[in-house]
């Protein structure tokens, strides 16, 4: 059982329209059911990290590998990679106008379900999960009537990155900041939805600038990032010396 | 022979053949504008057209097309599309243009109750759109064929459906004018539908409308063009005190065409609601042309409209807003919203105030864009394709306008023909 889910190897990766590096060499590997951390400073390159995973085209990656599942994941598109179990909790996701959350999830489901070669799901058989994950993480049924995440509040927003997260049950769960602007509800109700999440088949790769939601999720390793290089890497006592030191420490 | 002789002769034998003294008073100034002006080709001080390319307006020398072209078969393929869509033709929904020797100058009528035929000696054809106006408007009133009729409150809460049929040939030349009063406290849905067939025909359809006083008027005006025809397509409004006038179009443009849409809010408290989607691609050419004039005080318009442009198409949204000097506590908007599908294609936007009275509030915006990429990525990293992802956003761009068509039969229909026009959108 020593499997890994995801092998990075001395990832470079630029800004495609600049030329600019970001990533200057990040090796990291994330065992079958692990929990990683990422933490760092502002502008460190967090973000841009877990989108290179997920494939975004505005990044371009110069050198170096990616493995997910033993695949070369540079080879796939980025919707090719969700279906194949990668899921992006966005910093900043996106509103849709005129596209109900609903419809969308629907054929989210089934665009996965078509490429592991399941049969679609009936209306019936959708709702029934829809709804459940819904009050899982308790959001008002009233806002998923409007267009995706459009007039969302932060919050209201961030729950539905993770209630889509439920909806995929990915292998792979990148969440870039899901615990900014929670309440303390709210972050309970995230933690307790990765918690229930977690078994030997999913892996986690959690941004996050705040202890907090450590109390809620314990991390197997601790890693930061800084300049675009993992600095340091460790077990959750890492997160206690970067409360009392600040991150000049590992710089 | 130049193009406007050509039609100066048909002009002449249309005169000729038209025995009917009242109509002749309207017919005379569009006859005698477009002998001297011709088509609206000049690029200068040509606000309206200069955008296009109308050269294909004179590249045939268009004939008149006879009625029973008109009702062949493809009347009948339009009735089953649109009950297949699930419009129910109910018999006393119908206006069906109709053959030669009635009272209607030539106009088989079936009346349902509510519906009349005015006569010609009460209908004021160009009283509301001025054939000077325009060369498109003086031609169609120069050799029109007139259906003129009024709606009173028997109708009220019913639909009428008026269905404009393909023509079968090439080179025709098509000239409805509708006059319509909606008489007073009547409340009515019009849906006018312009099926084009796949040939080079000149479709110049002139509607005018007039809103007596407390009336309410839901026109759904569906245009489907082809490759290959042209279709300019006006309606004129005069609406009378505390009467509403909404308008929902759904256009796929001809090869190239307009919308124009103008009205006179002359009563006051009366209010007015024009909203529409334009789509166009391969190399069409589509004017969206809104004029709303507020001449009288507490009136409220709306312009809202919204394009989607592929291949290497070109729109032209131009709206403008008058407001008269007396027209105080005016409320005016417009906003016209566009995406981009393609490098290729093109959009101007050219909205105009023309403001006189001093207590009001106008507001408009345009704006123009691609397919925003964060979206796009957001829907990709779901699991969605590009087209699927892509499909669903021009969809909910869309949808927008669509559910705002009241009518249940004509909203179904303009959804079931965006799925189909998707398709072919090229995403590039
Ligand atoms: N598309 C881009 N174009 C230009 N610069 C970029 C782009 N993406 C990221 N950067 C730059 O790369 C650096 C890292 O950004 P990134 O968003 O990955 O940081 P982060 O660690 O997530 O920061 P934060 O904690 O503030 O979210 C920043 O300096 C940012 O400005
Ligand atoms: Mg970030």
């Amino acid at each position: 059982m020593d499997n890994k889910i995801l092998e990075i190897k001395n990832l470079k990766a630029l800004v495609s329209e600049t030329g600019e590096e970001i990533l200057s060499g990040i090796d990291l590997e994330i065992g079958d059911g692990e929990t990683h951390v990422i933490m760092g400073p502002n502008g460190g390159g967090k973000s841009t990290l877990v989108n290179v995973i997920a494939g975004r085209d505005s990044y371009e990656v110069s050198s170096g590998s990616i493995k997910f599942k033993s695949k070369n994941l540079l080879n796939m598109n980025i919707d090719e990679r969700s279906r194949e179990g990668i899921f992006l909790a966005f910093q900043y996701p996106s509103e849709i106008p005129g596209v109900r959350p609903w419809q969308f999830m629907k054929a989210a489901v089934d665009a996965k379900r078509k490429a592991n070669g399941d049969p679609e799901l009936s209306v019936r058989e959708f709702s029934k999960i829809y709804d459940d994950n819904l009050k899982k993480i308790n959001i008002n049924s009233d806002l998923m009537k409007r267009s995706l995440n459009e007039g969302f509040s932060g919050g209201e927003k961030k729950r539905n990155e993770v209630f889509q997260m439920m909806m995929l049950e990915p292998n792979l769960a990148l969440l870039d900041e899901t615990d900014s602007g929670l309440d303390v509800d709210a972050l309970k109700a995230v933690g307790d939805a990765v918690n229930n999440l977690r078994d030997s088949k999913r892996s986690f790769l959690i941004v996050t600038h705040y202890q907090r939601l450590l109390d809620h999720i314990k991390p197997d390793f601790v890693h930061i990032l800084i300049n675009g290089k993992i600095a340091e890497s460790g077990n959750s006592d890492l997160v206690k010396k970067i409360e009392n030191d600040g991150y000049e420490s590992f710089a | 022979m130049s193009y406007i002789d050509h039609y100066k002769k048909l002009i002449e034998s249309e005169l000729k053949s038209n025995k009917n003294f009242y109509f002749m008073r309207a017919v005379a100034p569009g006859a005698d504008y477009f002998i001297e002006n011709g088509f609206p080709l000049k690029k200068k001080g040509n606000e309206r057209w200069k955008y296009l390319d109308l050269r294909n307006v004179t590249s045939s020398n268009f004939i008149k097309s006879i009625y029973e072209e008109r009702i062949s078969t493809d009347f009948e393929s339009v009735l089953e599309k649109l009950n297949s869509c699930g419009i129910n033709i109910v018999e006393d929904e119908i206006l069906i243009v109709g053959d030669e020797d009635n009272h209607l100058a030539g106009r088989n009528f079936i009346e349902p109750e509510g519906i009349g035929a005015s006569s010609p000696s009460k209908t004021n054809i160009g009283e509301i759109a001025n054939p000077e106006e325009d060369g498109f408007i003086a031609l169609n009133a120069a050799v029109a064929d007139i259906t003129s009729f009024w709606i009173d409150e028997n109708f009220s809460k019913k639909a009428l459906n008026i269905v404009f049929a393909g023509q079968s040939q090439d080179e025709r030349l098509v000239t409805e004018r509708m006059c319509i009063k909606i008489l007073k406290n009547t409340e009515v849905t019009i849906n006018e539908i312009h099926f084009d067939s796949n040939f080079n025909t000149l479709n110049i359809p002139v509607l005018e409308i007039h809103l007596d006083k407390d009336s309410k008027l839901i026109h759904n005006k569906v245009i489907l063009g082809s490759e290959k025809d042209m279709n300019f397509n006006f309606t004129r409004v005069f609406q009378e005190e505390g009467s509403s006038y909404q308008n929902n179009s759904f256009c796929h443009s001809p090869s190239i065409g307009s919308n124009d849409i103008k009205v006179i809010m002359s009563g006051e408290g009366s209010e007015c609601d024009l909203r529409g989607i334009y789509f166009t691609n391969n190399k069409n050419q589509f004017n969206t042309h809104i004029t709303v004039d507020h001449l009288a005080p507490n009136c409220k318009s709306n312009q809202f409209f919204k394009g989607v442009l592929s291949d290497e198409s070109k729109a032209v949204f131009s709206g403008k807003i008058f407001v008269e000097k007396g027209a105080q506590k005016t409320y005016a908007t417009q906003k016209d919203l566009n995406l981009l599908m393609s490098k290729g294609a093109e959009i101007d936007t050219k909205p105009s105030l023309e403001i006189y009275a001093d207590d009001v509030e106008c507001s408009h915006g345009a704006t123009a864009g691609n397919v925003d990429e964060n979206t796009l990525y957001y829907m990709m990293s779901r699991g969605l394709k590009k087209e699927t992802a892509t499909r669903m956003l021009v969809r909910g761009f869309v949808d927008e306008m669509i559910n705002s068509i009241s009518d249940d039969k004509i909203r179904k229909f303009a959804s079931n023909q965006t799925e189909l026009i998707l398709p072919n959108l090229a995403f590039k």
